[in-house]
Protein backbone atom coordinates (compact mmCIF):
# COMPACT_ATOMS: atom_id res chain seq x y z
CA UNK A 1 0.00 0.00 0.00
CA UNK A 2 1.26 3.37 -0.76
CA UNK A 3 2.43 5.81 1.87
CA UNK A 4 -0.32 8.22 1.00
CA UNK A 5 -3.23 5.75 0.66
CA UNK A 6 -2.38 4.76 4.40
CA UNK A 7 -2.28 8.09 5.40
CA UNK A 8 -5.18 9.27 3.78
CA UNK A 9 -6.35 5.73 6.46
CA UNK A 10 -5.15 7.80 9.30
CA UNK A 11 -7.29 11.04 8.33
CA UNK A 12 -10.17 8.90 7.79
CA UNK A 13 -9.77 7.37 11.29
CA UNK A 14 -10.02 3.84 9.84
CA UNK A 15 -8.37 2.20 12.35
CA UNK A 16 -6.93 -0.19 9.70
CA UNK A 17 -3.88 2.12 9.16
CA UNK A 18 -2.40 0.94 11.77
CA UNK A 19 -2.08 -2.38 10.85
CA UNK A 20 -0.91 -0.95 7.38
CA UNK A 21 1.97 0.75 9.25
CA UNK A 22 2.92 -1.68 11.23
CA UNK A 23 2.94 -3.96 8.29
CA UNK A 24 4.80 -1.81 5.62
CA UNK A 25 7.15 -0.03 8.59
CA UNK A 26 6.93 -1.72 11.70
CA UNK A 27 10.38 -3.77 11.21
CA UNK A 28 12.40 -0.11 10.54
CA UNK A 29 10.84 1.36 13.10
CA UNK A 30 11.94 -1.37 15.67
CA UNK A 31 15.28 -1.47 14.68
CA UNK A 32 15.60 2.05 15.49
CA UNK A 33 14.28 1.48 18.73
CA UNK A 34 15.87 -1.53 19.46
CA UNK A 35 19.35 0.41 19.19
CA UNK A 36 18.53 2.85 21.87
CA UNK A 37 15.84 0.55 24.25
CA UNK A 38 15.54 -2.59 25.55
CA UNK A 39 13.30 -5.23 24.03
CA UNK A 40 10.54 -5.27 26.52
CA UNK A 41 10.50 -0.79 26.41
CA UNK A 42 10.97 -0.86 22.89
CA UNK A 43 7.80 -3.17 22.34
CA UNK A 44 6.02 -0.36 24.27
CA UNK A 45 7.79 2.32 22.45
CA UNK A 46 6.38 0.66 19.04
CA UNK A 47 2.96 0.73 20.32
CA UNK A 48 3.48 4.42 21.21
CA UNK A 49 4.71 5.08 18.22
CA UNK A 50 1.57 4.10 16.34
CA UNK A 51 -0.51 5.61 19.15
CA UNK A 52 1.49 9.09 18.63
CA UNK A 53 1.19 8.77 15.02
CA UNK A 54 -2.62 8.47 15.13
CA UNK A 55 -3.14 11.59 17.48
CA UNK A 56 -0.84 13.46 14.63
CA UNK A 57 -2.26 12.57 11.71
CA UNK A 58 -4.57 14.95 11.45
CA UNK A 59 -3.93 17.67 11.79
CA UNK A 60 -0.33 16.86 9.99
CA UNK A 61 -0.78 15.15 6.63
CA UNK A 62 3.07 13.58 5.68
CA UNK A 63 1.97 11.92 2.21
CA UNK A 64 5.42 12.98 1.06
CA UNK A 65 7.66 11.48 4.01
CA UNK A 66 5.71 8.91 5.92
CA UNK A 67 8.30 6.90 6.48
CA UNK A 68 10.86 10.34 8.20
CA UNK A 69 7.49 11.43 10.11
CA UNK A 70 7.02 7.96 11.39
CA UNK A 71 10.71 7.50 12.36
CA UNK A 72 11.32 11.06 13.96
CA UNK A 73 8.54 10.23 15.79
CA UNK A 74 10.27 6.42 17.25
CA UNK A 75 13.60 8.27 17.43
CA UNK A 76 12.12 10.78 19.62
CA UNK A 77 10.15 8.76 21.83
CA UNK A 78 13.04 6.67 22.08
CA UNK A 79 15.95 8.62 23.09
CA UNK A 80 12.93 10.20 25.55
CA UNK A 81 12.35 7.34 27.26
CA UNK A 82 16.14 6.73 27.47
CA UNK A 83 16.78 9.95 29.08
CA UNK A 84 14.03 9.19 31.34
CA UNK A 85 15.00 5.73 32.42
CA UNK A 86 18.24 8.25 33.30
CA UNK A 87 20.28 5.71 31.08
CA UNK A 88 20.11 3.41 34.04
CA UNK A 89 20.54 0.22 31.38
CA UNK A 90 22.48 1.49 28.28
CA UNK A 91 22.73 -0.23 25.07
CA UNK A 92 26.23 -0.54 23.82
CA UNK A 93 25.06 1.67 20.31
CA UNK A 94 23.69 4.51 22.93
CA UNK A 95 27.91 4.76 24.41
CA UNK A 96 29.44 3.97 21.57
CA UNK A 97 27.21 7.01 19.89
CA UNK A 98 27.99 9.11 22.42
CA UNK A 99 32.00 8.96 22.13
CA UNK A 100 31.58 9.58 18.70
CA UNK A 101 29.59 12.64 18.85
CA UNK A 102 31.92 13.90 21.57
CA UNK A 103 34.53 14.27 18.78
CA UNK A 104 31.90 17.13 17.09
CA UNK A 105 31.27 18.50 20.56
CA UNK A 106 33.34 22.24 19.86
CA UNK A 107 34.03 22.84 23.88
CA UNK A 108 32.30 23.71 26.89
CA UNK A 109 29.13 25.94 25.85
CA UNK A 110 26.29 27.44 27.62
CA UNK A 111 23.81 27.64 25.11
CA UNK A 112 20.22 28.45 26.31
CA UNK A 113 18.30 25.03 25.67
CA UNK A 114 15.63 26.21 23.64
CA UNK A 115 17.97 28.17 20.95
CA UNK A 116 20.13 25.68 20.93
CA UNK A 117 17.92 23.25 19.85
CA UNK A 118 16.29 25.67 17.09
CA UNK A 119 19.83 26.96 15.68
CA UNK A 120 21.44 23.58 16.25
CA UNK A 121 19.51 21.99 13.57
CA UNK A 122 19.53 24.70 11.12
CA UNK A 123 23.21 24.31 12.04
CA UNK A 124 22.94 20.94 10.93
CA UNK A 125 20.46 20.65 8.08
CA UNK A 126 22.99 23.22 6.41
CA UNK A 127 25.90 20.91 6.81
CA UNK A 128 24.21 18.24 5.67
CA UNK A 129 23.69 20.22 2.53
CA UNK A 130 26.77 20.69 2.18
CA UNK A 131 27.77 17.07 1.55
CA UNK A 132 27.40 14.58 -1.47
CA UNK A 133 24.78 12.01 -1.21
CA UNK A 134 27.00 9.01 -0.31
CA UNK A 135 28.53 10.82 2.44
CA UNK A 136 25.00 12.21 4.05
CA UNK A 137 23.22 8.33 3.55
CA UNK A 138 26.40 7.12 5.69
CA UNK A 139 26.20 9.51 7.93
CA UNK A 140 22.52 9.79 8.82
CA UNK A 141 22.52 6.29 8.77
CA UNK A 142 25.14 6.29 11.48
CA UNK A 143 23.75 8.86 13.51
CA UNK A 144 19.76 9.02 12.28
CA UNK A 145 19.42 5.54 12.23
CA UNK A 146 21.94 4.29 14.59
CA UNK A 147 22.81 1.63 11.98
CA UNK A 148 26.57 0.12 13.30
CA UNK A 149 29.54 0.54 10.90
CA UNK A 150 29.52 -2.83 9.95
CA UNK A 151 25.70 -2.83 8.95
CA UNK A 152 26.43 0.31 6.97
CA UNK A 153 29.46 -1.09 5.22
CA UNK A 154 27.12 -3.84 4.09
CA UNK A 155 23.83 -1.82 3.27
CA UNK A 156 26.25 0.55 0.72
CA UNK A 157 29.24 -2.49 -0.41
CA UNK A 158 31.84 0.00 1.18
CA UNK A 159 34.45 -1.10 3.32
CA UNK A 160 33.94 -0.45 6.95
CA UNK A 161 37.41 1.34 6.66
CA UNK A 162 35.47 3.89 4.34
CA UNK A 163 32.66 4.02 6.36
CA UNK A 164 34.90 5.19 9.50
CA UNK A 165 36.98 7.09 7.11
CA UNK A 166 33.64 9.12 6.48
CA UNK A 167 32.35 9.63 9.74
CA UNK A 168 35.51 10.65 11.12
CA UNK A 169 36.25 13.27 8.51
CA UNK A 170 32.40 14.25 8.89
CA UNK A 171 32.78 14.59 12.34
CA UNK A 172 35.61 17.08 12.37
CA UNK A 173 33.68 19.18 9.84
CA UNK A 174 30.79 19.34 11.61
CA UNK A 175 32.76 20.30 14.29
CA UNK A 176 34.22 22.98 13.03
CA UNK A 177 30.88 24.16 11.36
CA UNK A 178 29.71 24.36 15.07
CA UNK A 179 32.90 26.59 15.62
CA UNK A 180 32.00 28.71 12.81
CA UNK A 181 28.74 28.95 13.77
CA UNK A 182 29.66 30.42 17.42
CA UNK A 183 28.63 27.30 19.84
CA UNK A 184 32.54 27.67 20.86
CA UNK A 185 32.94 31.18 21.77
CA UNK A 186 29.57 33.38 20.78
CA UNK A 187 27.10 31.84 23.56
CA UNK A 188 29.44 30.58 26.05
CA UNK B 1 25.57 21.61 24.43
CA UNK B 2 26.29 18.26 24.96
CA UNK B 3 25.98 14.87 22.70
CA UNK B 4 22.58 14.42 23.43
CA UNK B 5 21.34 18.08 22.27
CA UNK B 6 23.58 16.81 18.92
CA UNK B 7 21.98 13.57 19.06
CA UNK B 8 18.66 15.25 19.06
CA UNK B 9 19.45 17.70 16.84
CA UNK B 10 20.54 15.26 13.95
CA UNK B 11 16.91 13.83 14.72
CA UNK B 12 15.46 16.90 13.44
CA UNK B 13 17.45 16.16 9.79
CA UNK B 14 15.30 17.23 6.80
CA UNK B 15 12.65 15.00 6.09
CA UNK B 16 13.85 14.37 2.46
CA UNK B 17 17.47 13.31 3.69
CA UNK B 18 16.16 11.13 6.13
CA UNK B 19 14.03 9.75 3.52
CA UNK B 20 17.12 9.57 1.14
CA UNK B 21 18.94 7.08 3.24
CA UNK B 22 16.19 5.20 3.91
CA UNK B 23 15.22 4.71 0.29
CA UNK B 24 18.98 3.99 -0.83
CA UNK B 25 18.70 0.12 -0.07
CA UNK B 26 15.61 -0.13 -2.60
CA UNK B 27 17.02 2.15 -5.19
CA UNK B 28 20.32 0.14 -5.26
CA UNK B 29 18.40 -2.96 -5.47
CA UNK B 30 16.65 -1.32 -8.73
CA UNK B 31 19.69 -0.12 -10.23
CA UNK B 32 21.28 -3.29 -12.59
CA UNK B 33 24.34 -1.23 -13.27
CA UNK B 34 24.92 -0.92 -9.41
CA UNK B 35 25.07 -4.81 -8.89
CA UNK B 36 26.92 -5.70 -11.67
CA UNK B 37 29.56 -3.25 -10.49
CA UNK B 38 29.00 -4.55 -6.78
CA UNK B 39 29.66 -8.38 -8.38
CA UNK B 40 33.13 -6.80 -10.25
CA UNK B 41 33.94 -5.55 -7.16
CA UNK B 42 33.44 -8.56 -5.12
CA UNK B 43 35.12 -11.23 -7.77
CA UNK B 44 38.03 -8.63 -8.30
CA UNK B 45 38.43 -8.61 -4.50
CA UNK B 46 38.70 -12.16 -4.49
CA UNK B 47 41.07 -12.32 -7.76
CA UNK B 48 42.89 -9.65 -6.01
CA UNK B 49 43.18 -11.50 -2.50
CA UNK B 50 44.30 -14.61 -4.24
CA UNK B 51 46.92 -12.98 -6.20
CA UNK B 52 48.53 -11.50 -2.82
CA UNK B 53 47.89 -15.35 -1.06
CA UNK B 54 50.46 -16.72 -3.93
CA UNK B 55 52.32 -13.80 -3.55
CA UNK B 56 53.09 -13.83 0.36
CA UNK B 57 53.19 -17.80 0.09
CA UNK B 58 56.02 -17.60 -2.56
CA UNK B 59 57.60 -14.38 0.00
CA UNK B 60 57.78 -16.92 2.39
CA UNK B 61 59.28 -19.87 0.55
CA UNK B 62 61.97 -17.84 -1.37
CA UNK B 63 62.51 -14.09 -0.53
CA UNK B 64 60.56 -13.68 2.33
CA UNK B 65 63.89 -13.23 4.32
CA UNK B 66 64.40 -9.86 2.56
CA UNK B 67 61.43 -8.31 3.87
CA UNK B 68 61.59 -9.34 7.26
CA UNK B 69 62.77 -6.95 9.98
CA UNK B 70 62.84 -6.81 13.46
CA UNK B 71 60.61 -4.84 14.82
CA UNK B 72 61.72 -1.41 16.10
CA UNK B 73 59.83 0.20 19.30
CA UNK B 74 60.83 4.06 17.92
CA UNK B 75 58.80 3.14 14.62
CA UNK B 76 55.96 3.03 16.69
CA UNK B 77 53.91 6.49 17.83
CA UNK B 78 54.71 7.06 20.90
CA UNK B 79 52.19 9.03 21.70
CA UNK B 80 48.85 6.65 20.99
CA UNK B 81 50.75 3.39 22.52
CA UNK B 82 52.16 1.70 25.28
CA UNK B 83 55.48 -0.65 24.35
CA UNK B 84 56.84 -3.54 26.57
CA UNK B 85 57.94 -6.38 25.25
CA UNK B 86 55.78 -9.36 26.56
CA UNK B 87 56.34 -12.60 27.89
CA UNK B 88 53.94 -15.17 28.52
CA UNK B 89 53.02 -18.96 27.78
CA UNK B 90 50.40 -19.28 25.40
CA UNK B 91 48.64 -22.03 27.27
CA UNK B 92 48.73 -21.31 30.78
CA UNK B 93 46.95 -18.41 32.68
CA UNK B 94 49.81 -16.31 34.44
CA UNK B 95 49.17 -14.78 37.49
CA UNK B 96 50.83 -11.65 38.28
CA UNK B 97 50.97 -9.46 41.56
CA UNK B 98 51.63 -5.57 40.94
CA UNK B 99 52.57 -4.00 43.55
CA UNK B 100 54.52 -1.32 42.59
CA UNK B 101 55.10 -1.03 38.66
CA UNK B 102 52.76 -0.35 36.48
CA UNK B 103 53.04 -3.69 34.56
CA UNK B 104 55.68 -6.11 35.06
CA UNK B 105 54.86 -8.12 32.20
CA UNK B 106 58.51 -9.12 31.16
CA UNK B 107 60.47 -10.03 28.00
CA UNK B 108 61.54 -12.49 25.84
CA UNK B 109 59.84 -12.64 22.33
CA UNK B 110 57.25 -14.18 20.94
CA UNK B 111 59.29 -15.84 18.14
CA UNK B 112 58.82 -19.17 19.14
CA UNK B 113 55.44 -19.40 20.11
CA UNK B 114 54.07 -18.32 17.18
CA UNK B 115 56.53 -19.87 14.59
CA UNK B 116 58.73 -17.28 13.11
CA UNK B 117 62.49 -17.49 12.02
CA UNK B 118 64.89 -17.67 14.77
CA UNK B 119 65.44 -14.05 15.23
CA UNK B 120 64.02 -12.77 18.23
CA UNK B 121 60.91 -10.21 17.48
CA UNK B 122 60.08 -7.48 19.91
CA UNK B 123 56.33 -7.28 20.67
CA UNK B 124 54.45 -4.46 20.96
CA UNK B 125 51.61 -3.90 23.44
CA UNK B 126 48.73 -1.46 22.71
CA UNK B 127 47.64 -0.34 26.05
CA UNK B 128 46.01 3.30 24.82
CA UNK B 129 44.60 5.48 21.72
CA UNK B 130 44.55 8.85 21.36
CA UNK B 131 44.58 11.03 24.87
CA UNK B 132 42.76 10.34 28.42
CA UNK B 133 39.85 12.62 27.23
CA UNK B 134 37.85 9.85 25.41
CA UNK B 135 39.02 7.30 28.16
CA UNK B 136 37.72 8.98 30.84
CA UNK B 137 34.53 9.56 29.04
CA UNK B 138 34.39 6.05 27.88
CA UNK B 139 34.82 4.75 32.06
CA UNK B 140 32.61 7.58 33.09
CA UNK B 141 29.75 6.17 30.59
CA UNK B 142 30.56 2.63 30.75
CA UNK B 143 30.29 1.52 34.32
CA UNK B 144 26.35 0.44 34.06
CA UNK B 145 26.83 -1.34 30.50
CA UNK B 146 25.62 -4.55 30.63
CA UNK B 147 26.20 -7.15 27.74
CA UNK B 148 23.41 -9.89 26.34
CA UNK B 149 24.60 -13.62 26.08
CA UNK B 150 26.47 -14.26 22.86
CA UNK B 151 27.15 -10.48 22.56
CA UNK B 152 30.96 -8.01 21.89
CA UNK B 153 30.90 -5.15 22.79
CA UNK B 154 34.33 -3.79 21.77
CA UNK B 155 35.13 -0.20 22.70
CA UNK B 156 35.52 2.90 20.59
CA UNK B 157 39.06 3.02 21.17
CA UNK B 158 39.76 -0.31 20.87
CA UNK B 159 38.01 -0.55 17.18
CA UNK B 160 39.96 2.68 16.38
CA UNK B 161 43.59 1.08 17.61
CA UNK B 162 42.53 -2.32 15.50
CA UNK B 163 41.43 -0.30 12.47
CA UNK B 164 44.35 2.33 12.89
CA UNK B 165 47.47 -0.05 13.93
CA UNK B 166 46.01 -3.53 12.33
CA UNK B 167 47.39 -7.18 12.47
CA UNK B 168 50.67 -6.88 12.17
CA UNK B 169 52.59 -9.63 13.63
CA UNK B 170 54.38 -7.22 16.38
CA UNK B 171 51.35 -5.66 17.78
CA UNK B 172 50.01 -6.84 20.81
CA UNK B 173 46.49 -5.65 21.80
CA UNK B 174 46.17 -5.44 25.61
CA UNK B 175 42.23 -5.78 26.20
CA UNK B 176 40.56 -5.82 28.93
CA UNK B 177 37.74 -8.47 29.55
CA UNK B 178 34.65 -7.88 31.67
CA UNK B 179 32.13 -11.11 31.23
CA UNK B 180 28.30 -10.67 31.88
CA UNK B 181 25.94 -14.32 31.99
CA UNK B 182 21.92 -13.28 31.86
CA UNK B 183 22.62 -9.20 32.46
CA UNK B 184 25.09 -9.28 35.27
CA UNK B 185 28.61 -9.38 35.28
CA UNK B 186 30.47 -12.13 36.48
CA UNK B 187 33.15 -11.93 39.28
CA UNK B 188 36.32 -12.47 37.45
CA UNK B 189 37.99 -14.77 40.04
CA UNK B 190 34.95 -17.00 39.58
CA UNK B 191 34.42 -20.75 38.66
CA UNK B 192 32.29 -19.27 35.22
CA UNK B 193 35.23 -16.60 34.68
CA UNK B 194 37.66 -18.99 34.95
CA UNK B 195 36.28 -21.57 32.88
CA UNK B 196 35.88 -18.93 30.03
CA UNK B 197 39.57 -18.25 30.33
CA UNK B 198 40.66 -21.75 29.93
CA UNK B 199 38.14 -21.82 27.26
CA UNK B 200 39.57 -19.18 25.43
CA UNK B 201 43.28 -20.11 26.15
CA UNK B 202 41.86 -23.48 24.45
CA UNK B 203 41.21 -21.24 21.51
CA UNK B 204 44.77 -19.68 21.17
CA UNK B 205 44.01 -16.52 23.45
CA UNK B 206 46.80 -15.68 25.18
CA UNK B 207 45.17 -14.47 28.89
CA UNK B 208 46.70 -12.68 31.55
CA UNK B 209 45.14 -12.34 34.65
CA UNK B 210 46.37 -9.37 37.14
CA UNK B 211 45.79 -9.83 40.58
CA UNK B 212 46.13 -6.08 42.34
CA UNK B 213 46.09 -5.01 46.05
CA UNK B 214 45.38 -1.61 46.60
CA UNK B 215 46.50 -1.73 50.53
CA UNK B 216 42.42 -3.13 51.27
CA UNK B 217 41.16 -5.13 48.69
CA UNK B 218 42.24 -7.25 45.51
CA UNK B 219 40.87 -6.60 42.48
CA UNK B 220 41.24 -9.47 39.68
CA UNK B 221 41.89 -8.38 35.79
CA UNK B 222 40.75 -10.54 33.33
CA UNK B 223 42.94 -9.31 30.41
CA UNK B 224 44.26 -10.66 26.89
CA UNK B 225 47.46 -10.17 24.47
CA UNK B 226 45.24 -10.15 21.34
CA UNK B 227 45.72 -10.11 17.81
CA UNK B 228 43.93 -7.84 15.61
CA UNK B 229 42.52 -10.70 14.33
CA UNK B 230 41.37 -12.43 17.32
CA UNK B 231 39.61 -9.07 18.67
CA UNK B 232 37.82 -8.41 15.53
CA UNK B 233 36.43 -11.88 14.96
CA UNK B 234 36.39 -12.49 19.18
CA UNK B 235 35.59 -16.53 20.31
CA UNK B 236 32.73 -15.65 21.94
CA UNK B 237 30.46 -18.11 23.81
CA UNK B 238 26.97 -17.95 23.33
CA UNK B 239 26.23 -18.20 27.03
CA UNK B 240 28.15 -15.04 27.87
CA UNK B 241 28.53 -11.16 27.08
CA UNK B 242 31.63 -9.89 26.85
CA UNK B 243 32.61 -6.12 27.02
CA UNK B 244 36.37 -5.40 25.46
CA UNK B 245 38.12 -2.59 26.26
CA UNK B 246 41.69 -0.65 25.71
CA UNK B 247 43.49 -1.94 29.15
CA UNK B 248 43.87 1.66 30.24
CA UNK B 249 39.98 2.74 29.65
CA UNK B 250 39.33 0.50 32.54
CA UNK B 251 42.48 -0.27 34.85
CA UNK B 252 44.16 3.36 33.92
CA UNK B 253 42.08 4.65 36.97
CA UNK B 254 42.27 2.48 39.49
CA UNK B 255 45.68 3.86 41.81
CA UNK B 256 46.48 0.14 42.70
CA UNK B 257 49.52 0.70 41.93
CA UNK B 258 51.19 2.64 44.53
Amino acid sequence: MEDAEIVDLYLARNEDAIARTEEKYGRSLRKIISSVLDDETGKECENDVYLRAWNLIPPNEPRDHFFAFLGKIARNLAIDEWRRTNAQKRTATMIELSEELQECMPGKSNVEGEILAGELKKAINSFLKTKDQEERKIFLRRYWYFDSVPEISKRYGYTQGKVKSVLHRMRGELKSVLEKEGYLNDHV
Amino acid sequence: MTTFDLLCAIGEADESFVEEAADSDAQEADNPSGRRFGAILRWGSLAAAFLILIGVAWLYADGGRIFRKKASTQEFPEAFCQESAIQESATEIAAEEITSEKTAIGESCVAESIGMDEECVETVLISSFQGDETVEMTRKTSDDLTVENGCVFTSYSLNEAVECYGDQEEYRYRVFVELFQDGCQIANDGDAAKSEMQRLIDRGYVVVVETIFDGETTRTYFTLRATAGQVKDFAADAKIGYALWLYDERAKGVQAYE
